[in-house]
């Protein structure tokens, strides 16, 4: 009963979404079939050179090279983002000697460093893992940190009042309140890390995903390379849902679902 | 103009509002009559609609059932007749003092010129002159409200509606402004509608306090103050005063009781 | 930043030999030579042009379109799917669409610049309009304002907080997206110089324009926080 309300209201808020899509899908398909313009191809055509592309074994290939790439980079920075933003939060040393750094390179484009990522990397797998490392690893460490500081100088206090020492304190009081921050950043990261892992791809060397982008878009072949940029884009949507459901499981006190 | 110099006239008026698809009824069925150059209060538990009324007066939502006349039309709209205090002060944070002043001027299309003096005058009969070029967030509660009292007062309405105009604002500067407010009233009377909770406001500066009951609203009650005019502020100290507050306070007692 | 500086240099120079890590004095030599090298400035100007223009096109449309989907709910349901989707799709993605639809000249690079930041400051700008304060809508209503007034005075002035932080957020948006139109499809300007230095091996050169590349970041970002501050002194 209450499932079949939530799907109806779910229905009925997305009708507006579709209400407003479809006439520009339509209009997009008139236009894309009169060919007037080389870069927008129908829809329908787009879809099919999905499936023209999913059925040969290149796009697995390439898929699961960009993926491993990805969790490599990922995972690397989220520990260390994990780590780092940690440690500056608790560590007023800590803070002053990496914070500046760290504010500088979130405030500065990672595209830009990565011919350095080439230079320091060479042209293979490393500099892909690093350029995702670089595109996810700030953004983490700074709402990490941001969360840590959220932590209720109250609570700390109680809690040292019981006598907790610094690995309790941590694992009792400060994580817990800082654990909507850090899923917030994680959710921020998996999204520049598929932009990292792609654009690397696209930019170092020819492989993945980001290298049948570059095929593709040299071909002129707009409806393949849209069809990528949906997969990316779902990509992009089933890991950022994915974190989301690990923070509901996760952060159940703050009153979520 | 009604009969017996009546301005305000409101008969059997409701009004519904639907919270999380359930249908609440805000007022139903209030009548009541202010005449020109009163000063009535509404007064009344939390959620009696006493803000609803207000902006109902204003002309800012119209009543689902009954009808409100002001100066023998019904109402409409927001009109020129009338001039609304709100609670929360309502400045424009983008405009000074007196840029906030002239604003109701400047949306009946007064030329600058004309529109700043009287703006000045105002300003300096709410006692804010020297402060035309400030912002509202460099003055205090107390000041703010002053501004937006003055930019009622700018287009000379014939009906001042004030919604809990000193709710915002702390116990000594409420005081003084209500002090204000009665000399400004008592030098250039208008017709005042004035929404509040608190009692002794509502006896210190009506002549009438008109009691809701909780939702929906209707009226319990209507307490005729007997303190004379002028009043000042020994009247506080006085016991008809303290006995006027405790005939509204038991009044409103058995309303909440209830 | 002097202990990055130190450590940088002392790396550097034990790594003397190696292709990866020039010195940091080698860098500064290389950033001084560029700066008074004409070819730089030709190729830093040719690079901001896309930026400039990008960014002018960004605010002639995001600001318009974010106040009408702000003010009239019609208008923000029709555009909302595309702003989600643009807001959601990671854009470089889309650069080889450019290059098809419009070559590999400033086109592109305009349109890659366009697509990186508009949708960030047309929802900014929408969300703005859309919580303009009920009071004072109710306020200036109340006093006989007309709906032009009420959009002129009340809606505008209440949503240049929200397009100030959109032309922020845009801003650094555009800087990125100009990096990547300029290395994705390599043509001219900083990007070209990028590419020769890289092919070349000519490392503490390559550092020098990653330095400026990112000192137009810290440059966009820095103007656009004063101005913010300069348009919302009432706030």
């Amino acid at each position: 009963m209450r499932d079949a309300g939530r799907v109806r209201r779910w229905l009925r808020a997305r009708a507006a979404g579709v209400a407003a899509v479809l006439p520009v899908l339509v209009a997009w398909e008139v236009v894309g079939r009169a060919g007037l313009l080389p870069a927008v191809p129908p829809p329908s055509r787009v879809a099919a050179a999905g499936v023209a592309l999913a059925a040969r074994g290149q796009l697995w290939q390439d898929g699961l090279r960009t993926l491993a790439a990805l969790a490599a980079g990922f995972a690397l920075a989220a520990a260390c983002g994990l780590v780092l933003g940690v440690l500056m939060g608790r560590f007023r040393t800590v803070d002053a000697v990496c914070g500046l750094y760290v504010d500088l390179f979130q405030s500065t484009p990672a595209a830009a460093k990565v011919p350095v990522l080439v230079l320091l990397f060479g042209l293979g797998r490393a500099s892909i893992v690093a350029t995702v490392f670089l595109f996810a690893f700030f953004v983490i460490t700074v709402n990490t940190y941001a969360g840590v500081r959220t932590a209720s100088p109250r609570l700390i206090e109680m809690a040292r009042s019981f006598g907790a020492g610094e690995a309790v304190l941590l694992r009792r009081v400060i994580l817990p309140a800082a654990l909507p921050m850090i899923f917030a950043g994680l959710r921020l990261g998996i999204g520049r890390a598929v932009n990292g892992a792609v654009l690397g791809e696209m930019l170092i060397s020819i492989v993945g995903i980001g290298g049948l982008l570059m095929y593709y878009g040299g071909a002129f072949r707009a409806d393949a390379v849209l069809a990528l940029v949906l997969l990316i884009v779902a990509v992009a949507g089933v890991l950022m849902g994915a974190v989301g459901m690990l923070e509901r499981r996760v952060v159940r006190w703050a009153g979520r679902g | 103009m009604g009969m017996n110099g009546t301005v305000i006239e409101v008969s059997e008026v409701s009004r519904h509002f639907r919270i999380a698809g359930h249908e609440l009824t805000a007022l139903f069925g209030l009548s009541f009559a202010v005449r020109r150059g009163e000063f009535v209060s509404i007064i009344g538990p939390s959620g009696c609609g006493k803000t609803t009324l207000l902006r109902m007066l204003a002309g800012l939502i119209e009543p689902h059932g009954g009808q409100i006349r002001v100066g023998g039309r019904p109402v409409r709209g927001p009109g020129r007749d009338r001039a609304v205090v709100f609670q929360d002060f309502a400045l424009l944070p983008w405009e000074t003092v007196l840029g906030n002043v002239a604003f109701p001027l400047e949306i009946q299309g007064l030329p600058r010129g004309e529109r700043e003096e009287r703006a000045r005058r105002a300003i300096a009969l709410v006692g804010l002159a020297g402060f035309e070029a400030s912002y509202p967030y460099q003055l205090s509660g107390g000041m703010q409200q002053r501004v937006g009292l003055a930019r009622a007062l700018v287009v000379d309405p014939e009906t001042l509606l004030m919604d809990e105009p000193f709710g915002a604002l702390d116990a000594q500067t409420r005081h003084l402004l209500q002090d204000e407010v009665l000399a400004l009233w008592q030098a250039h009377p208008k017709t005042v509608v004035m929404v509040t909770h608190d009692m002794e406001e509502a006896v210190y500066l009506s002549d009438r306090v008109l009691i809701l009951t909780a939702r929906p609203g209707r009226l319990a009650r209507e307490v005729a103050v007997p303190l004379p005019r002028p009043r000042d502020e020994s009247v506080r100290r006085s016991a008809a005063f303290a006995e006027a507050v405790e005939d509204v306070w038991s009044s409103l007692r058995t309303l909440v009781a209830a | 930043m002097a202990v990055l500086l130190l450590t940088w240099e002392w790396a550097g120079r034990r790594a003397a030999g190696t292709l990866t890590l020039p010195p940091a004095s080698a860098v500064a030599v290389a950033l001084a030579a560029q700066l008074v090298d004409g070819r730089f400035w030709s190729a830093m100007a040719v690079t901001l042009q896309a930026l400039v223009v990008g960014f002018a096109l960004i605010v002639a449309v995001g600001i318009p379109a974010g106040l009408a989907a702000g003010h009239v709910p019609a208008v923000g349901r029709a555009l909302n799917p595309y702003l989600q989707f643009l807001l959601a799709v990671p854009a470089s993605p889309l650069v080889p669409l450019f290059v098809i639809a419009f070559g590999i000249g400033l086109a592109a690079r305009v349109a890659t610049v366009v697509v990186f930041g508009i949708a960030v400051l047309v929802v900014n700008t929408a969300a703005a309009a859309r919580q303009t304060p009920t009071r004072l809508i109710d306020m200036a209503r109340a006093f006989g304002a007309s709906r032009r007034q009420l959009f002129v005075r009340v809606v505008l002035p209440a949503s240049v907080p929200g397009i100030a932080a959109g032309l922020r957020l845009a801003s650094a948006r555009a800087v990125v997206g100009m990096v990547v139109s300029e290395l994705i499809i390599i043509s001219v300007g900083l990007g070209r110089l990028i590419s020769t230095y890289s092919a070349t091996f000519d490392v503490a050169n390559l550092y020098a324009i990653v330095v400026v590349v990112l000192a137009i970041g810290v440059g966009v970002a820095r103007s656009m926080t004063w101005l913010e501050r300069r348009l919302v002194r009432w706030a």
